[in-house]
C-alpha cells in the first residue's frame, strides 16, 4: 500500500469516528436521492419501464425537488400537499449537507477535526455579521455531521411512508381506470 | 503525528452488519479525494499563478475555478512551463488518472445507493447513465442491458484509495520538483529575487 499522508495532531480513533460519520451521512443521502427518483415516477405517474428510473436518476437533485414541489401544488388534499412538500424540503437539506461533507477538505486544529473549504463562494456564504463586523462562520465538525445524520435518517423514514402512499394511490388509480 | 487509519483489504462481500465499516471507508474516500483536490490546486498555484505576488488574487482565481477546470488549466500551463519532458509526461499521466477513472469511481461511491439485498448482503446499484445501455451483438441486433446491482466489497474502495494516495504523492513530488527547478531557472518571477534580496 502507498504511504498515507500524515495528519498532524489527531488520534486515529477520532479520525475513524469522523470518517464513519461522513460515510453514514453519504449513505443516507444516496438513499434519499433514490427516494426522490421513485417519488418523481409516482407523482408524475410515469409508465413502468426499465428505462424510466435511470432517466429520472440523471436529473440533479435540485430539479428533481423543484419538479416534486411544483407537482405537489396541484394536489387537492392539503395534508398530502404539505406532507410531500415538507419531505422534499428536508430531502433537499439532506442533499445540501451531503454536499458539504463531500466537497470540503478537513483541517485539524488543536486535535479537533473540522470541515474546511478553499472555495471563495462557500466562504462568503458562510460569513456572519457580528455587530457590524463580518466574521467567518463556525467551521462544521463532528457534532454537526451527527445532527445531519439524525435529520437524514428521519427524512428517509418519512420518505418510505410517502412512497408507500404513492404506490397505494397508483394501485387504486389503476383499478379505477 | 498520526496517519490515516488502516483499511481492511477484504475481498469478501459485505454483510448487512458491516454498514458501519462501509460508512467509514466512504468517509476515507471523501477525505482522500479532498487531499487530491488540494494538492492539484497547490500545484496549479505554483505552475500558473506564482508570478502574481498578491496571494489574495491567486486565492480568488483558484477558488472560483471548478476542479475539472483546474486540471485543464494545469495541464496546459504545465506544458508551457515544463522543466523537462519527463516531468510533464508524469504529471500528464497523473492528471489523466485523476480526471478519468478515479473521478468517476469517486462519484459512483458517493452517489450510488448502497443497499441490502435479499441475501442480507450489501450491494451497490449503479445510477444514471451507467445503469442502462443499449448494446449490439455480432449480428447487429440491439438489446437493452440493465446493470445488475454489484456486490459490495471493501477491496474496491481500498483499491481506489491506494490509487488516489499514489496520485496525491505524485502531485506533491511534481510541485517540489517544479519549485526546485524554478528557483534555479531564469523563469522564476522577479518578486522571488526581491524577497531574496
Amino acid at each position: 500500500m502507498t504511504n498515507k499522508p500524515d495528519l498532524r495532531d489527531v488520534d486515529e480513533a477520532a479520525m475513524k469516528k469522523f470518517c464513519a460519520a461522513i460515510g453514514e451521512l453519504i449513505l443516507w443521502a444516496s438513499l434519499i436521492d433514490e427516494q426522490l427518483n421513485k417519488a418523481l415516477v409516482g407523482m408524475f405517474a410515469l409508465p413502468e419501464h426499465a428505462m424510466i428510473e435511470p432517466i429520472v436518476a440523471q436529473l440533479d437533485a435540485r430539479p428533481k425537488a423543484e419538479l416534486l414541489k411544483k407537482r405537489a401544488k396541484t394536489i387537492p388534499s392539503k395534508d398530502w400537499k404539505n406532507g410531500i412538500t415538507n419531505w422534499v424540503e428536508r430531502a433537499e437539506k439532506a442533499n445540501a449537507n451531503r454536499n458539504t461533507v463531500a466537497h470540503h477538505a478537513i483541517r485539524i486544529e488543536g486535535g479537533t477535526i473540522t470541515l474546511h473549504t478553499s472555495q471563495l463562494g462557500k466562504i462568503l456564504s458562510n460569513l456572519k455579521d457580528s455587530e457590524g463586523k463580518l466574521e467567518a462562520g463556525d467551521r462544521k465538525g463532528l457534532s454537526d455531521i451527527q445532527a445531519w445524520i439524525d435529520q437524514a435518517r428521519n427524512t428517509y423514514i418519512e420518505g418510505q411512508n410517502i412512497i408507500a402512499n404513492l404506490d397505494r394511490f397508483r394501485e387504486a388509480a389503476a383499478k379505477a381506470v | 503525528m498520526a496517519k490515516l487509519p488502516k483499511f481492511y483489504q477484504s475481498d469478501s462481500v459485505l454483510q448487512n452488519s458491516e454498514f458501519g465499516e462501509l460508512a467509514r471507508h466512504l468517509g476515507f474516500v471523501v477525505i482522500v479525494w479532498g487531499l487530491v483536490e488540494d494538492a492539484t490546486r497547490e500545484l496549479l498555484d505554483s505552475v500558473a499563478l506564482i508570478g502574481e505576488r498578491n496571494t489574495s488574487v491567486r486565492t480568488t482565481v483558484l477558488s472560483m475555478t471548478p476542479f475539472r477546470g483546474q486540471i485543464d488549466i494545469l495541464r496546459r500551463t504545465a506544458f508551457i512551463h515544463q522543466p523537462d519532458s519527463d516531468w510533464f509526461k508524469e504529471l500528464d499521466a497523473v492528471l489523466s488518472e485523476i480526471e478519468g477513472k478515479l473521478h468517476e469511481q469517486r462519484n459512483r461511491f458517493i452517489h450510488d445507493p448502497w443497499v441490502e439485498d435479499d441475501d442480507e448482503k450489501i450491494v451497490r446499484t449503479a445510477r444514471g447513465k451507467l445503469e442502462v445501455s443499449v448494446s449490439k451483438d455480432k449480428k447487429g441486433n440491439r438489446s437493452l442491458k440493465i446493470l445488475e446491482p454489484k456486490p459490495a466489497t471493501l477491496a474496491e474502495i481500498t483499491d481506489f484509495l491506494d490509487k488516489a494516495y499514489a496520485c496525491y504523492h505524485k502531485l506533491i513530488q511534481s510541485q517540489r520538483d517544479y519549485l526546485v527547478w524554478l528557483v534555479a531557472s531564469d523563469a522564476r518571477p522577479a518578486w522571488f529575487d526581491d524577497v531574496m534580496d
